[in-house]
């Protein structure tokens, strides 16, 4: 069936799904702007076995293991983050210790958004110019990091809220406001061996369950990645169209 | 949070139509700044019914210009008054010769209210403002803002009601901003001095704590338009729990 045989009533309801998809994906940038992960998966997020959450570093699956490696660990961060902090700058005492740490704003361009014929479902890709930066830091000096990377994202509709089932995000560059070159980085890691491995480029390494590299940052030695391309017409979520493959039957 | 709310076709695709145009209309208002055509803006793109004109509000980090007399004042006189000077210094054959400004629009959250007659929205822009200096070169600058908007419709159409430009940072293009000293310098901030006297003045949101504030505040579904929902000053609640501000702290030993 192709777009144009759906009825009208269906036709109207995906437009507006769509815009209500990106709604939620700029609610992810917003409250990660704030480290806020507690809000950002407790309201916006499926809490599905089906559910993940993959980086660079790999997959993590379900829930439970998604909730540990971007709730649990991302505080964990952001309080040992904050000891340093507090040690310098005494005026951050009493001053929740998230939003402290960073404001990680990964902004959303280039939006290409599918709803499922089914309406139960919405797959969506984005790149993400973004920024990240902090001024009170346990280095005393403030940063600003620019960061782009790729996502792709699938949302499902459960009791009439969208909801995120499925990101992916593909770091590409990761680097410092007028600073540095990435390139230039690269090709001096791997011409010079004392120079060490690259940075990585998110931070922490939580349990997944597909491990990884998901996706590489830059190199002066990489092919072309395409990740996570942009989704096609299709009708309902299933193993030919998400960004992560089920590993059980779907009833 | 508004309870969910169920609409009819007609209905539905009027609201997908509305969210559309506001989305257009906070384009144009970029292009707008592209050009600095910012009294076309002003005609074009903010409210027009009197009343609503008593109430419009524009801020940025440092409070509002409430009504929109005030605003044209500070966004459009001022603005041209400093032009002016500008080329008078620079012996320049116009105004804003070899100024260049862009303040994309990126990250929408477009909320539009059940009754319909409001919306309310969040932008992100990573922007650069160049302005030409005496000797022939130019500041050159980024600047990181979240752009929060109150838009209300008169006669079909979207307009802006209340404007809330949070700014981040600036920082001078091909500076190493991790060298420049950890506390902001208000008193020599570009966008603060431009900013001026505005009719409420207070600090809203420093980027000091980078985005501890939670101000602006998301946009989150709601039934109608209350004060307390305002992106201008009636729906600023500074946080009794603030602490200490940037600097403090330092005499306990």
């Amino acid at each position: 069936m192709s777009k144009e045989q759906l009825s009208l009533s269906r036709r109207i309801e995906n437009a507006a799904a769509s815009q209500e998809v990106e709604n939620v994906k700029a609610m992810h940038t917003y409250y990660h702007g704030r480290s806020d992960a507690t809000s950002e998966w407790s309201q916006i997020w499926s809490r599905s076995d089906d559910c993940s959450w993959a980086h660079a570093f790999g997959r993590m699956r379900g829930f439970d293991q998604v909730w540990y490696g971007s709730v649990t660990s991302y505080d964990i961060m952001a309080m040992q983050n904050y000891i340093d902090v507090v040690d310098k700058y005494p005026e951050v005492g009493g001053k929740d210790p998230r939003p402290l740490s960073e404001a990680s704003v990964h902004t959303l361009v280039t939006d290409v958004v599918e709803v499922a014929e089914d309406g139960q479902s919405a797959r969506a890709s984005f790149i993400t110019p973004g920024v990240i930066h902090s001024v009170l830091t346990g280095m005393e000096k403030k940063y600003c990091n620019v960061l782009w990377e790729r996502y792709g994202s699938d949302f499902v509709l459960e009791d009439g809220e969208w909801k995120y089932l499925h990101e992916h995000v593909c770091p590409d560059i990761l680097t410092r406001l007028d600073a540095l070159n990435w390139a230039a980085d690269d090709y001096e890691r791997l011409t010079n061996p004392d120079r060490g491995a690259a940075p990585p480029p998110t931070l922490g390494a939580p349990p997944v369950s597909d491990p990884g590299p998901m996706h590489k940052p830059y190199s002066t030695l990489q092919e072309v990645q395409n990740t996570v391309p942009w989704p096609e017409p299709y009708k309902t979520l299933d193993n030919g169209n998400t960004y992560t493959p089920f590993v059980r039957d779907k009833q | 949070m508004a309870d969910k709310k169920r609409y009819t076709d007609e209905e539905m695709i009027a609201r997908v139509w509305d969210i559309e145009n506001i989305k257009t209309l906070i384009n144009k208002r970029v292009y707008y700044i592209c050009n600095d055509r910012r009294s076309e803006e002003i005609a074009d793109l903010w409210v027009k019914d009197p009343e609503n004109k008593k109430t419009a509000a524009f801020g940025r980090n440092w409070g509002w210009y409430v009504g929109m007399d005030e605003i044209r004042r500070y966004y459009v006189d001022s603005h041209i008054e400093r032009l002016r000077t500008q080329q008078r210094e620079n012996g320049a054959p116009d105004i804003n010769f070899g100024n260049l400004y862009a303040h994309p629009a990126s990250t929408g959250l477009v909320r539009l209210a059940d009754d319909g007659d409001t919306a309310k929205g969040m932008w992100y822009s990573i922007a650069q403002e160049t302005i030409a200096l005496t000797d022939g070169t130019a500041d050159a600058r980024w600047m990181l803002e979240r752009i929060a908007v109150d838009f209300i419709r008169e006669n079909d159409n979207w307009k802006i009601w209340h404007l809330m430009i949070a700014a981040d940072l600036n920082c001078e293009a091909g500076e190493d901003y991790s060298e420049q000293p950890v506390y902001i310098d208000w008193d020599n901030d570009p966008v603060k001095r431009e900013f001026g006297k505005p009719t409420v003045e207070c600090l809203v949101h420093d980027p000091t704590f980078n985005w501890w504030d939670d101000y602006p505040f998301m946009p989150m579904p709601y039934a109608t338009f209350t004060d307390d929902l305002s992106y201008g000053p009636e729906g600023f609640k500074p946080n009794p729990n603030k602490g200490l501000a940037a600097g403090e702290g330092r005499n306990y030993k």
